[in-house]
């Protein structure tokens, strides 16, 4: 079943054209990896996706379950399970973290027409979810991000991600600036919500979380497109060889 | 109220003001001062942002009577909707009158409390205002602390919303080593008349003593409030200061605090939140006249519709006063294209050992926090207020008193949706 179609997408941000032409289709259960160089706009992929309004597109689609996603305001695609990872997650003083964490489930319950998440259960299952991340309890008080390192942060959004359970995952460099260890445990917190009907999307520069975290496919994007899409084995070769051969095939294409 | 309707209604009722012949002359003086300086306004440095030269237009009454039964019936049931936050002494004042049968004493053998007069307050009129509220002066309260007071005393300001002008005085008074916490609040009935709080606060630290005030101003849209908290802190005595202004048509609120004995410390800190076409100012002016001495200012606006808030915080370290530290800082939040916001600094330094730094910020919510919070999954207008709530916490955070603090976040939680958009 098809979960995320996207048609000759075509973004400008700021006056430039950033995607251009842009097609992708991922099926419910599968984990796709996009990777390219700087600038190539997989950022403005992820943020486009997670509804981001001062970027401007120009031209194309995006379907969500069979649905336009772009009509959809920020916080409606969060509540029918689209989850951003940022790459720089904001940070966000004098706003708590469990605070936030609740209000995020919540809001997610209530679009579904639940009940609110019982106070007991939540911090219990949050103190699940930050054993797996192995965040310390004192987080739980601190603000959302603030004073938070790099690798905290990732964490951090690894962590909300556990907590929603969202249908549709993107990964914005969530690997970038992280240690083995950090990678590992974004790696194991990210397996762990693998499932048939959960898809993923890993933004990504780097070849290393691919070993950890197998994806069904790799694609490349370069100059706004995708120019080209494999297995795993393409992510090794871009990884081996960098990406001037695919933009040169690309062009010659 | 032009100057002459203000000379013809304390010729006619004067009288009725407390005191004797001596008192009355002195009220006469005072009068004669405030006839030479005028209604504060912009040609004063001071008073570049707030002007009160409209309010000679304005039939305020000050000399308001006697609260009748209807007047005091109304303040009860105000008062019922805004019980005591702690368990000490609370005075009660109705339109600038104190009534005993609405206040609750309670025994506390560091503490006394005086009724103050002209006779025992005897510090010169400086200001305009100051010179105002000595001329009409009803009465006030006086109160002398000398060791650790058990609990906070409360002070609680009622209008009954019928366009009085009460010019009203407090003193507090701490002796060497003493500790208290003072929580004063202004509320009123709804009225349809527009009125006038002038209230002058005199505070005396001596040695090692060290006094909160707590002030919590949530007055009717019609109303009008001028405070000047006049603070004299000896040596190594420390002064905090918390501000909540909520409410108010036109408000201002002065502190002149000189740091007189070494090693003395005083914090200032507050939130105003401003909405319709409120006007809400403060000015603070810190006097370090003695060495090693520390001050410091952070205050927040939260400004919304057609508003407008005003900061002016001024330090002065004296060429003698070595070794000091002040600080000062205020942020204002912008939620409306319509709002404004006046934010001055002052700093003069005379001395070279010297810790001193300031920063003023003024903006709107921040986007990318905005959209972070979306993208969680809280609409639009949720995430606005809980970043505006953010905002105000990171000043009611540091309330020590809980009661109090808890007292104060309901005030501006109620206000907030409103001042977002949403409520």
């Amino acid at each position: 079943m098809t979960l995320l179609e996207i048609e000759n997408l075509h973004v400008t941000v700021d006056g430039t054209g950033i995607l251009k032409g842009l097609d992708l289709v991922v099926r419910a259960g599968e984990v796709h990896a996009i990777m390219g160089p700087n600038g190539s706009g997989k950022s403005t992929l992820a943020q486009v996706l997670a509804g981001r309004e001062d970027y401007e597109i120009t031209a194309g689609s995006i379907r969500y379950q069979g649905e336009d996603l772009l009509e959809m305001a920020p916080e409606q695609r969060a509540r029918n399970g689209v989850f951003l990872a940022f790459q720089y997650p904001i940070e966000i003083p004098g706003v708590n973290n469990t605070y936030l964490l609740k209000a995020a489930l919540n809001a997610q319950r209530k679009a579904r027409g639940e009940a609110e998440v019982d106070a007991f259960d939540f911090m219990r299952l949050i103190k699940d979810k930050m054993k797996v991340m192995q965040i310390s309890e004192e987080f739980l008080h601190r603000s959302v991000n603030e004073g938070f390192s790099g690798g905290e942060k990732k964490r951090n959004e690894v962590l909300q991600m556990l907590m929603l359970e969202p249908t549709l995952a993107v990964l914005d460099e969530t690997d970038s600036g992280l240690d083995v260890d950090a990678l590992k445990l974004v790696a194991s917190g990210v397996n762990s919500l693998r499932d048939p009907k959960r898809s993923m999307i890993l933004v990504t520069h780097y070849e290393r979380l691919l070993e950890l975290v197998v994806p069904d496919v790799v694609h490349v994007l370069a100059g706004g497109r995708i120019v080209k899409s494999g297995d795993q084995t393409l992510a090794r070769e871009l990884d081996a060889r960098g990406y001037d051969w695919i933009q040169r095939e690309a062009g010659a294409g | 109220m032009s100057m002459t309707a203000i000379r013809r209604a304390f010729e006619d009722r004067g009288h009725e003001l407390p005191g004797t012949a001596q008192t009355h002359a002195r009220r006469r003086r005072a009068l004669d001062r405030f006839g030479e300086l005028g209604l504060p306004g912009r040609r004063i440095e001071a008073w570049h942002y707030t002007d009160l030269s409209s309010f000679a237009d304005k039939a305020f009454d000050f000399i308001a009577p006697l609260p009748d039964d209807a007047a005091l019936d109304s303040a009860a049931r105000l008062l019922a909707l805004h019980p005591p936050v702690d368990a000490g002494t609370r005075i009660v004042f109705v339109d600038g009158h104190r009534i005993e049968s609405l206040g609750d004493a309670k025994a506390d053998p560091s503490i006394e409390i005086l009724p103050l007069t002209l006779e025992s307050a005897a510090r010169a009129d400086d200001s305009a205002l100051s010179a105002l509220n000595t001329a009409f002066l009803r009465e006030g309260a006086r109160v002398c602390v000398t060791g650790r007071a058990l609990a906070p005393i409360e002070l609680v300001f009622v209008g009954t919303g019928r366009g009085f002008a009460p010019q009203l005085k407090l003193a507090i008074e701490l002796a060497a080593g003493a500790e208290a916490t003072a929580i004063v609040s202004f509320i009123d009935v709804p009225g349809a008349d527009e009125g006038w709080l002038n209230l002058v606060t005199d505070l005396t630290l001596g040695e090692d003593s060290a006094l909160t005030l707590y002030r919590l101003q949530t007055h009717d849209a019609q109303l009008n409030h001028t405070a000047i908290h006049r603070a004299s802190l000896s040596r190594r005595a420390r002064l905090v200061a918390a501000n909540v202004e909520r409410g108010g048509k036109l408000v201002r609120n002065e502190f002149e605090i000189v740091l007189q004995g070494t090693e003395a410390e005083a914090h200032v800190f507050g939130l105003a939140l401003t909405r319709d076409r409120q006007h809400c100012d403060t000015r603070i002016a810190i006097d370090h006249s003695a060495a090693r001495t520390t001050s410091r200012q952070d205050y927040r606006a939260i400004v919304a519709d057609a508003s407008r808030s005003v900061f002016n915080g001024k330090v002065v370290v004296r060429q003698h006063a070595q070794h000091i530290d002040a600080r000062q800082r205020n942020d204002n939040l912008l939620l409306s294209a319509k709002a404004e916001v006046d934010t001055k600094p002052e700093l003069e330094i005379y001395a070279d050992q010297v810790i001193c730094s300031h920063g003023a910020t003024v903006g709107e919510l921040d986007e990318e926090q905005l959209f972070y919070l979306r993208t969680r999954g809280i609409d639009a207008e949720s995430a606005r207020g809980i970043l505006t709530t953010a905002f105000a916490d990171t000043i009611l955070e540091r309330i020590a008193h809980e009661g109090f603090r808890e007292r104060a976040r309901r005030a501006i939680d109620g206000a907030l949706p409103r001042a977002i958009g949403i409520g």
